[in-house]
């Protein structure tokens, strides 16, 4: 599966008129995601990627973005989170991260990922 | 609590297998208030699906969803946000008007999706997320 996102050939793509970015490819990848059988395993394997660094052949701006990113795109698209603050809900989540985000903050964002998992957190898309 | 309904002003509410639909009446308000086929001019809204409502969240008491004030929708006519915000046009046109038409209900308290994130009324662009879903809560 891991494979199958690397030689995937997308493009992440800045949206001027709602300052998005969007992967060209997310109907292809939704295609990957659900012939995997085994959906807790999927997630398993997507977050334990999520700071992969490698190359992938999907790109932004011209440049090729590492694997990380593709898994990232992949969870948004199977699961999401909703983090609360006790006292401000304004402190920003470090799950949340996009195509240049360094491996440093890749590696943070996994580790919160691993947290939600682990405690079924999240929600199904 | 009332239950969400399955059918909104002739919009089909779909609902994810893990959703607990009784919340506060104010949500349901909301919903009334919001959804319609013709949200968005140009585009027929047929179907909108509903992610959580009182249900995966509850783990955590400070969310809305704990308290049976608070909705996520993820879908648009069968199509992911996630997928289809800001390439599909009708999807899109339909988020924005959605999350637009909210701000309008008198008992808004959060309007947190791809589009806006309003709290009160007022922005919120600190809040981070919420590119993949919109989370409406309603005030007490």
């Amino acid at each position: 599966m891991i494979k199958s996102l690397k030689t995937l050939e997308g493009e992440f793509v800045e949206d001027d008129s709602t300052k998005t970015i969007y992967f060209s490819k997310s109907e292809e990848l939704e295609k990957i995601l659900s012939e995997y059988p085994d959906k807790n395993e999927l997630i398993s394997k997507l977050i334990e990627n999520m700071d992969n660094m490698e190359k992938s052949n999907s790109k932004f701006k011209n440049e090729n973005v590492g694997i990380g990113n593709l898994c990232y795109q992949a969870i948004q698209q199977t699961i999401y989170y909703e983090h609360y603050e006790e006292t401000d809900d304004s402190i920003k989540w470090i799950g949340n991260i996009n195509v240049i985000s360094d491996s440093l903050n890749l590696s943070k964002a996994k580790k919160e990922w691993k947290h939600v998992f682990e405690n079924n957190l999240y929600i199904n898309q | 609590m009332p239950q969400i309904p399955r059918n909104i002003n002739g919009v089909k509410i779909s609902f994810a297998s893990t959703v607990g639909n009784n919340v506060h009446q104010r949500v349901i308000d909301a919903l009334n208030f919001t959804i319609s086929p013709n949200v968005a001019p140009g585009y027929r809204l047929e179907e909108v699906y509903i992610s959580s409502a009182f249900d995966g969240h509850t783990g955590n008491p400070s969310s809305n969803h704990h308290k049976k004030r608070a909705v996520d929708l993820s879908r648009i006519n069968k199509t992911k946000m996630i997928i289809g915000y800001p390439r599909n046009p009708l999807v899109k046109k339909i988020v924005q008007n959605l999350q637009l038409k909210f701000e309008s209900f008198n008992h808004k308290r959060e309007n947190f999706g791809p589009y806006l994130k309003k709290k009160s009324g007022i922005s919120r662009p600190d809040i981070g997320g919420h590119k993949d879903h919109i989370h409406w809560s309603v005030n007490g």
